[in-house]
């Protein structure tokens, strides 16, 4: 991706037109780029990808790389070492949990992304449907070095639909389980 | 009183020492197999680590622990405020069992065992990411025999059966039933 640049920004590099043909297929090939809706997806150390996302949760760990072109309604959880860049083409609704050492993009012009600093990324992405709300939680915000409740970004009826922080005038009957399970060869007893 | 405790202390001294002269034979052993439980009709694999305490030429006493596992897949339900969401995800059974076994010699190589266990099963759910949801550890106990074929070079080979009693397991809030369970399966070691 930076030879692209490169090659962008720097007219007096010339190439010759055959390597040109042949290069640029496998500087698009290098770099992956896809759409994710409604997903989850944990990008391993080392890994670089370039997309969009949409109501999904993504985890980045140590070295991952993940060049973000328009997101909505997501949560990212940023290890140490990870990168999130991009927004590219602009970004709402979403919520970034980065630990000390996780490099992300200023949200400062961003109304509707929000960092919430966190001390294991990779454990609240793990219990990021476990964890809901008390009916009358209110919205968390816990500063710098704060650790998080990652209920907190779960909402019910508040976050996901709106955009805004978690809503309680929404939240008039009691919390649920968030998730079950059911094996193949077991059969839950009465 | 004084004599009572004079007598205990003699024979323990001599149970200690005719144990002494039975541990001189004491050898180890690995063993790595698979079977199939039928209920819940899922196959297994397992490995012992075995101590021989006592072996004479027609018996020998073996103490082992044994790790035992098997998967079945699972389907988990996430609430969100959008709807139901489904995934594919696991629950992971191992099980970790102290067990002894007696084993009688019958002819040339061929010997029949017999034994039971007793320890812990571990159930863990995970998701499609392997991330583990919840888990679970219970009670597990077995009884088990077989035949049994040893050869001059320390290699084992054996097939047998075992009936597995294993206490019912609870994930993520839900209660679900385990079936006592006969298993059959076969097995290959190493005697040092």
């Amino acid at each position: 991706m930076n030879i692209l640049t490169a090659i962008i920004v720097s007219p007096t590099v010339r190439f010759p037109a055959i390597l040109s043909i042949l290069v640029a297929p496998l500087l698009l090939i290098s770099c992956s780029t896809s759409r994710l809706v409604d997903q989850d997806r944990v990008f391993e150390p080392g890994q670089h990808a370039v997309g969009s996302l949409i109501d999904s949760d993504v985890l980045l760990e140590d070295g991952a790389v993940l060049q973000v072109n328009y997101a909505s309604g997501n949560r990212f959880f940023l290890t140490s070492g990870s990168t999130l860049s991009g927004f590219l083409k602009g970004a709402a609704n979403s919520t970034i949990y980065a630990e000390p050492g996780a490099n992300y993009p200023n949200v400062r012009k961003l109304n509707s992304v929000r960092v919430v600093p966190a001390e294991d990324a990779r454990q609240l992405f793990q219990d990021r449907f476990r964890k809901l709300l008390p009916a009358d939680a209110e919205s968390p915000n816990p500063g710098p070095g704060g650790t998080v409740v990652v209920g907190s970004a779960v909402g019910y009826g508040g976050y996901w639909h709106s955009g805004r922080h978690y809503n309680r005038h929404h939240h008039s009957r009691p919390p649920s389980r968030s998730v079950s399970v059911r094996p193949d060869s077991y059969r839950k007893s009465n | 009183m004084k004599k009572t405790i004079t007598t205990a202390i003699i024979a323990g001294v001599a149970f200690a020492s005719s144990a002494q002269a039975q541990l001189s034979n004491v050898s180890g052993g690995l063993m790595l197999g698979g079977g199939y439980l039928e209920d819940p009709e899922k196959a297994y694999l397992f490995g012992q680590f075995r101590g021989t305490f006592y072996e004479d030429d027609a018996f020998s006493h073996t103490a082992f622990l044994e790790i035992l596992g098997h998967t079945d897949d699972a389907t988990l339900s996430f609430n969100t405020p959008g709807g139901t969401v489904f995934e594919d995800g696991d629950v992971t059974f191992i099980n970790i069992t102290a067990n002894y076994e007696l084993e009688a010699k019958l002819f040339g190589p061929i010997s029949v065992y017999a034994g039971a266990g007793i320890g812990a099963e571990i159930v863990t759910v995970d998701d499609r990411f392997d991330i583990e949801l919840d888990s679970d550890t219970n009670f597990v106990a077995q009884v088990f025999m077989g035949l049994r074929a040893d050869f001059q070079n320390g290699f084992l080979m054996q097939a047998g059966a075992r009936y597995l009693m294993r206490e019912d397991f609870s994930l993520l809030g839900d209660q679900f039933v385990t079936e006592d369970s006969w298993a059959f399966e076969i097995g290959v070691g190493l005697q040092f």
